[in-house]
C-alpha cells in the first residue's frame, strides 16, 4: 500500500516541503508567497530534463572528474591519512557536486571552509 | 586540475585542523531540524543560521544576471525558472538554490561511506569487485613522461557490474531509512494487497517508514538485518512482489528523487576506482587493520540514510588510503 500511496496524486509532498522551506532557507515572506504560488513545480520542470540523456552525462563527468582528480593526487608510498573517513567523503561529495552544479570557478571549490559550512 | 589540487589540499588541511573547525563544519546539516522548526532560529539554531548565511553570501555572485549564463545547465535553468516566477535578487535565488546543494549531498555522502566500509571490510568481496571491474579499464596510449592513463566508462559501470550495483542497492536497503511523507489533498481511499480499504482524510499527513519495509524478514528473508552483497545481483528480474513493494530507496510517484541517476553514477564511479586502484585500511596506533563497519544510528528526520554512530568524534573512522600495488603509475579518468 505504501507504493500506491507514493504514486497517488492526491497525496503530495509539496505542502510539506513548503512548510519547512522558510525555516530551512531563511527566505522572507515575499519569496515564500512565490514558493506557495507554484515555484516548486516550475523548478521541477527545469530540473528533471537535466538529469537525463546528454545533460546527465555532462553532470556525471563533471562530478567524476573531480573524484578522479582526488584519487590521482594520492602518491604511491605516501598513504592518504584520514582522521575521519566519513568527513572526508562528505567533503569530496560536496566539492564534486558543487563542481557539477556551479562549474569549476564555484566558491565552494575555492573556499574550503565553505565545504565545512555545508556539513 | 590545479583547482582540484588546491581544493584537495585544502580539504585535507581542513580535516586536520582543530575541533573548532569540525564543530563549525557540521552546524548547517546538524542544525537543519532546528532551522526547519523556524522558532527563533537565530537563537535556537544560531550556528546553523550563521553557516547558512555564509553559504548564501558565497553563492550570491553566481546568480548575478551578468554571470548566470556561464553556469552549468542545471543551475542556469533553475535560476531562470526562479526569475520567471518573480524572484530576481541574486541573493534570494542563492538562498533558494541552497536547497539543491543540500539535497544533492545529504544522502549521497553517507551511502558512499557505507558502501566503502562494507566493501573494504570484506577482502573476498573486494577481490570479486576488482575482478568484475577490471575488464572496464581501458588503457590509453602512453605519453612520454606522463603516468599511464586508464579510462573508465560511466555507462559501462552501470550496465556491466552487477555485483557492484548490488552492493549499492544493498546499502540503500540496509541504511536507507527515509520517512516518506505526504499530505492528503483530498479524501482518498487506498486498498492494500488483501483488498482492505482505508480512507485517508484531507489534510492528514501520511508517513511511510522505508526503514521498516527495507528490513522486514517477510520480504527479505531471515538475513534481512545483514548486509548481503549479492542480494540484488538479479534485481529486478528475480525480485518477489513483496520485495518490489518493500524497496523504495528513492521514494516514488511524482516525487521520485530526480537526482537518483546522478547519485548512482557518482557513487559507482568513485567506488570502482577506489576498489581498482587503492587499498583502504583502518588506522590504529600499532598497525594497519582491515576496515571495521561501524555501528549506525537512525537517519535524522528529513534525511534518508543512517549515519555512523558518533561520526563527529572520529572514533574508529581513521583510515589510510594507499595506492594499490601494481597501480603506482596509473592516472584515472572517466568518460561517458
Amino acid at each position: 500500500m505504501m507504493q500506491r500511496a507514493l504514486r497517488t496524486p492526491s497525496l503530495s509532498f509539496e505542502p510539506l516541503m513548503i512548510q519547512h522551506a522558510q525555516g530551512l532557507l531563511g527566505v522572507d515572506d515575499r519569496v515564500m508567497s512565490v514558493i506557495r504560488s507554484g515555484l516548486l513545480g516550475g523548478l521541477m520542470q527545469a530540473t528533471k530534463p537535466v538529469f537525463a540523456g546528454e545533460q546527465l552525462a555532462t553532470l556525471n563527468l563533471a562530478a567524476l572528474g573531480y573524484y578522479a582528480g582526488v584519487i590521482n593526487m594520492i602518491e604511491p608510498g605516501e598513504p592518504l591519512q584520514l582522521a575521519n573517513l566519513y568527513s572526508w567523503l562528505a567533503d569530496i561529495v560536496t566539492a564534486a557536486t558543487s563542481q557539477a552544479l556551479y562549474g569549476t570557478a564555484n566558491p565552494i571549490m575555492t573556499g574550503s571552509t565553505l565545504i565545512n559550512d555545508v556539513w | 586540475m590545479s583547482s582540484c589540487k588546491s581544493c584537495f589540499n585544502a580539504v585535507c588541511h581542513s580535516r586536520q585542523t582543530s575541533l573548532t573547525l569540525d564543530t563549525g563544519a557540521r552546524m548547517f546539516e546538524e542544525g537543519i531540524q532546528q532551522l526547519s522548526f523556524n522558532v527563533l532560529p537565530s537563537i535556537t539554531a544560531r550556528g546553523a543560521c550563521k553557516t547558512r548565511e555564509r553559504l548564501v553570501e558565497a553563492l550570491t555572485p553566481l546568480f548575478d544576471p551578468a554571470t548566470t549564463d556561464s553556469l552549468p545547465a542545471l543551475s542556469r535553468r533553475r535560476a531562470e525558472a526562479i526569475r520567471a516566477h518573480g524572484i530576481t535578487s541574486p541573493r534570494d535565488i542563492a538562498r533558494c538554490e541552497l536547497a539543491l546543494l543540500h539535497v544533492a549531498t545529504v544522502n549521497t555522502a553517507p551511502i558512499l561511506f557505507w558502501l566503502v566500509v562494507n566493501i573494504f571490510s570484506r577482502p573476498d568481496l573486494l577481490e570479486a569487485l576488482r575482478s568484475e571491474c577490471s575488464p572496464l579499464m581501458r588503457q590509453q596510449p602512453p605519453t612520454s613522461g606522463q603516468r599511464d592513463q586508464i579510462n573508465i566508462s560511466i555507462s559501462s559501470l552501470q550496465h556491466s557490474c552487477p555485483l557492484l550495483a548490488s552492493c549499492l542497492h544493498e546499502c540503500l536497503r540496509v541504511y536507507g531509512q527515509a520517512l516518506h511523507s505526504r499530505q492528503v489533498q483530498s479524501d482518498t481511499v487506498l486498498a492494500d494487497t488483501q483488498g482492505q480499504q482505508y480512507l485517508f482524510k484531507k489534510d492528514m499527513v501520511v508517513m511511510m517508514p522505508s526503514g521498516v519495509s527495507h528490513t522486514t524478514p517477510a520480504a527479505w528473508g531471515p538475513n534481512a538485518g545483514e548486509f548481503d552483497a549479492a542480494r540484488f545481483t538479479s534485481w529486478p528480474e528475480n525480485a518477489t512482489r513483496e520485495q518490489r513493494a518493500a524497496f523504495m530507496p528513492y521514494g516514488g510517484g511524482k516525487h521520485l528523487c530526480p537526482g537518483r541517476n546522478f547519485a548512482t553514477a557518482e557513487i559507482l564511479g568513485i567506488v570502482a576506482v577506489l576498489c581498482l586502484g587503492t587499498d583502504i585500511v583502518q588506522k590504529n596506533r600499532r598497525s594497519a587493520q582491515r576496515l571495521v563497519v561501524p555501528e549506525s544510528v537512525p537517519a535524522a528526520l528529513g534525511q534518508a540514510i543512517s549515519k555512523p554512530k558518533d561520526h563527529m568524534k572520529s572514533e574508529g573512522l581513521g583510515v589510510n588510503i594507499c595506492v594499490r600495488k601494481g597501480f603506482e603509475q596509473v592516472k584515472w579518468f572517466f568518460d561517458s
